[in-house]
């Protein structure tokens, strides 16, 4: 134990002087390429340019505090995005954010019920899908169904963003106003699907699906801080209009009304799911009674030929 | 202690408060949209009406078609499906609370019904078959004489003087307005040209990175949208002259032919139905509507229109009858259309319009006189009151009484046919009709949906192939019967053979999903690609060789 304090010792002070030298290095290179850009750029003298580097400084920091700021957003939407799609590929989701909850948030773990969020993919598998309690499973099917409405919402926009950066105009009718939706709740009820037919690649597909909310997050912010042309489903098919087949405004309602059924596949693709999970329990259960049923019948086998044999005897 | 014990159930969750606001946010979450949207657009289409299909044309056709096409298969394969697992889940309900009573007691339940099995004889298997037999004929009976699966459905003769009928009336219609129809045709490739431009235009916009381009093209669009405007007014003003009517002049000429060959290939694909529900020629009858209202509490009525139903032919000189409006301006019926007298099906079925003086706010009942016909679903459409005329199976009809003869015959055919392989393979069968699907099959009569499910097939000692065998008995033999009735009522035209030609798909049909206790299950255990091809034969039979009636019974 003495033996080694000396050599700590030796590589802490080595490691100090390389920080020192390193952190020399880049003030310097700071102040210099400062320096020099106000002489440059501002057409500075030399003095001028030298007291101005505070300035400079000043400019760094307060253009980085909006890229963090921007990087913040990213991260926030990256984490939900990739937390839905992570609860969406996990079979045990449902009973793992359920464990979570119980087990940190009611009690007050906040930190710990952030980072094991944050963590989801690793934490350890349960027993059961099933959620522990009747409250829970409500909440479940209440959070599939909110979350299917914002796939709805968020996806169709998406999709008609990228039909229409293509250059394809989508036509509007009455016949054909379910096809977007339900192709916006087909990307992230895939996911599911794989999950349930333990597809292999469900996690590599459903890592595109915040790749894709996240590219129309850039623009949308893109055109709200510049005021681009971003063209928007829910606004084009409320404008839309059809003499002596629908008014302004039809489209629209209509949408969000198919919308109500469609929101509610992924709610129903769970129940089918708990249901055959539920099968395969009952499956077992019958398995080992007749397990049980086989060995007590060879029992009653065996008492039955002793006392044959004891009759006889007798 | 008690406090304790009740702060550790808190911590533990799922308590009745807990439950309770769970419940209360999954309320709010999934019924707060139904209702919000569905009220919204209530009220939007009091103000504006429903979004009429048809706008896209021919363009969409194809969608229309496989929607159309897989509604039916798809609403079939669910509610197969649904019965099937409904069946599942309550024999899996039923063992579970057997296993609630006591294990030790169950082991005994278990053991007698085991017992049961060995002892299974011919005699309970019929037994079973008279049961279900029963259970299936009290379930058409149901179906078709409360359910009226087939009031819509015309005779072959309908259908075609339905088909001429329409092209009759369309020739009609743009006679009288040709010209206005070319015209409307012309503002409407206008607008579309202009809308069309702007789009082109937009895209343009958006690749452009030369700004004083881009502000020209600004401008461009600015002045096509003023066009779109114009144009668009238009149209609506040559709308309204050729009463919504609109005519290709270079396609108009090409139609009808490109119509026919059409017809002839859906008429060789459609499967009529044997006995529609369509009243014959001569057929009396007379339609009561008692007190009709408008927004502001005036009355009319009651109204009594007495019909004949026509021969069955295309009725070109149908009449509408004219009343005098009231002089002082009250509430009053100006028309009926088709007027009272004789009038054939095709027209009967389309509805009578009755136009009043003012917007209808409500109506009274509306009968009719006679066990052929019912009044469907009536609406107000503004000023006017439709009327549906719908046929019926009266309770007198062969067709509920002998029709529930036959549609069990299949079950004993399928039976003698699976037990005959089970014996070949040395095999006990038994047939077991139990209170569950009993019990599902009434509960779905009730839903008016008829779909044989009430036995299970059971072998005892045959492995997976045997097994097989013995289902693939059970789907393929009724389903060559039906198709062997369907060719010969092909030459012969004889409704009989047609229903007798149902009566055995229907069995094969509902029994062919892969879902346990259905025969198909056994089948795609042993062999999935022969199940596959299973499954695509007997549901290709159902799309082509099952009649419009039997689609209309499921």
């Amino acid at each position: 134990m003495s033996s080694e304090t000396p050599e700590k010792t030796e590589d802490l002070k080595a490691i100090k002087k390389s920080a020192t030298a390193t952190l020399g290095v880049s003030i310097s290179l700071t102040l210099v390429w400062l320096f020099i850009y106000n002489i440059v750029s501002y057409e500075m003298n030399p003095l001028l340019a030298f007291f101005k580097i505070l300035d400079g400084i000043n400019e760094i920091v307060v253009g980085m505090l909006t890229v963090v700021v921007i990087g913040i957003g990213i991260v926030v939407v990256f984490t939900i995005t990739n937390l839905f799609t992570q609860t969406m590929t996990n079979l045990y989701s449902m009973r793992m954010i359920e464990d979570l909850i119980r087990e940190h948030l009611f009690k007050g773990e906040y930190r710990m019920f952030v980072y094991k969020l944050v963590h989801f993919d690793e934490l350890p598998k349960p027993a059961s899908p099933f959620p522990r309690y009747v409250s829970s499973a409500l909440m479940a099917f209440a959070y599939y169904y909110a979350v299917s409405w914002f796939y709805l919402v968020v996806f169709s926009e998406c999709l008609y963003f990228a039909a229409w950066s293509a250059g394809v105009q989508l036509p509007f009718y009455p016949e054909n106003m379910h096809i977007i939706p339900m192709f916006a709740i087909a990307v992230p009820f895939t996911a599911r699907l794989m999950a349930y037919m333990k597809y292999p690649y469900a996690q590599d597909y459903a890592s595109f699906i915040p790749g894709i909310l996240f590219v129309v997050v850039l623009l949308l912010a893109f055109s709200g801080y510049m005021g681009g042309n971003f063209q928007f489903l829910m606004a084009d098919i409320y404008k839309t209009e059809e003499v002596n087949f629908f008014a302004k405004g039809a489209l629209f309602w209509k949408f969000l009304k198919d919308g109500v059924m469609i929101a509610f596949y992924p709610v129903f693709g769970e129940v089918i799911f708990y249901y055959l999970m539920y099968q395969d329990l009952q499956e077992q259960e019958d398995e080992e009674f007749e397990g049980e049923m086989v060995l007590e019948n060879e029992a009653l086998e065996e008492s039955r030929i002793e006392e044959d044999q004891n009759q006889s005897s007798s | 202690m008690e406090k304790q014990k009740k702060q550790k159930e808190r911590n533990k969750g799922g308590g009745v408060r807990e439950t309770l606001i769970a419940f209360v946010i999954c309320s709010l979450v999934l019924l707060l949209p139904m209702f919000e949207i569905e009220h919204e657009y209530k009220l939007f289409t009091e103000q504006y009406g429903e979004a009429r299909e048809g706008a896209a044309g021919a363009t969409l056709a194809l969608a229309v078609v496989f929607r159309t096409v897989s509604r039916t298969v798809l609403r079939t394969i669910i509610r197969t499906s649904a019965r099937a697992g409904m069946r599942a889940s309550l024999r899996g309900a039923i063992r579970t609370s057997i296993r609630t009573v006591g294990r030790t007691q169950s082991k005994g339940l278990l053991r007698a019904s085991k017992e049961s099995n060995k002892e299974h004889s011919t005699l309970d298997n019929y037994k079973s078959l008279l049961f279900a037999s029963v259970l299936l004929y009290l379930s058409w009976v149901i179906v078709i004489g409360l359910g009226q699966p087939f009031s819509e459905l015309k005779v072959e003769e309908s259908s075609e003087i339905a088909l001429q009928q329409e092209e009759e009336e369309q020739k009609k219609r743009l006679e009288g307005v040709r010209e206005n129809a070319y015209a409307a045709y012309e503002a409407e490739q206008a607008w579309k040209a202009s809308r069309k431009e702007l789009s082109q235009l937009k895209e343009k916009l958006k690749k452009e990175r030369d700004s004083t381009k881009y502000d020209g093209l600004n401008a461009e669009i600015n002045r096509t949208m003023q066009e779109i405007i114009i144009n668009k007014e238009d149209y609506e003003s040559a709308m309204e002259k050729s009463k919504n009517q609109k005519l290709n002049p270079k396609e108009a000429e090409t139609i009808p032919e490109a119509e026919q060959d059409t017809d002839d290939y859906s008429s060789w694909l459609y499967t009529l139905a044997p006995y529609p529900s369509e009243p014959t020629p001569g057929t009396k009858f007379k339609i009561s509507i008692q007190e009709i209202k408008d927004g502001r509490g005036n009355q009319v009525g009651p109204f009594n229109f007495e019909y004949v139903v026509g021969e069955r032919r295309v009725q070109k000189d149908i009449q509408t009858k004219e009343y005098d409006a009231s002089s002082n301006g009250a509430f009053s019926l100006l028309k009926v259309y088709p007027a009272p007298g004789e009038v054939n099906w095709v027209q009967l079925s389309k509805g009578i319009r009755l136009d009043f003086s003012d917007k209808v706010a409500s109506f009274g009942t509306i009968t009719d006189d006679h066990d052929q016909i019912a009044v469907g679903q009536s609406k107000q459409n503004m000023n006017s009151l439709n009327i549906k005329i719908q046929g019926r199976t009266p309770w007198s009809s062969a067709v509920i009484w002998f029709g529930g003869i036959a549609i069990f015959i299949p079950l004993w055919v399928i039976y003698f046919v699976q037990a005959f392989v089970a014996r070949r393979e040395k095999l006990s069968l038994v047939h077991e009709t139990g209170p569950v699907g009993g019990g599902i099959q009434l509960y779905f009569a009730g839903a008016f949906s008829f779909m044989p499910l009430t036995s299970d097939v059971i072998v005892p000692a045959a492995n997976t192939k045997q097994r097989a065998y013995i289902a693939l008995a059970g789907l393929l033999f009724p389903s060559a019967l039906a198709l062997a009735f369907w060719f010969v009522w092909k030459q012969v035209h004889d409704p009989r053979l047609l229903f007798l030609a149902d009566a055995f798909l229907i069995f094969p049909m509902v029994q062919c999903f892969p879902l346990k206790p259905l025969e198909g299950i056994y089948v795609w255990r042993w062999n999935k690609i022969v199940y596959g091809l299973i499954f695509t034969i007997i549901m290709g039979m159902f799309m082509l060789v099952a009649s419009e009636g039997l689609k209309n019974v499921i």
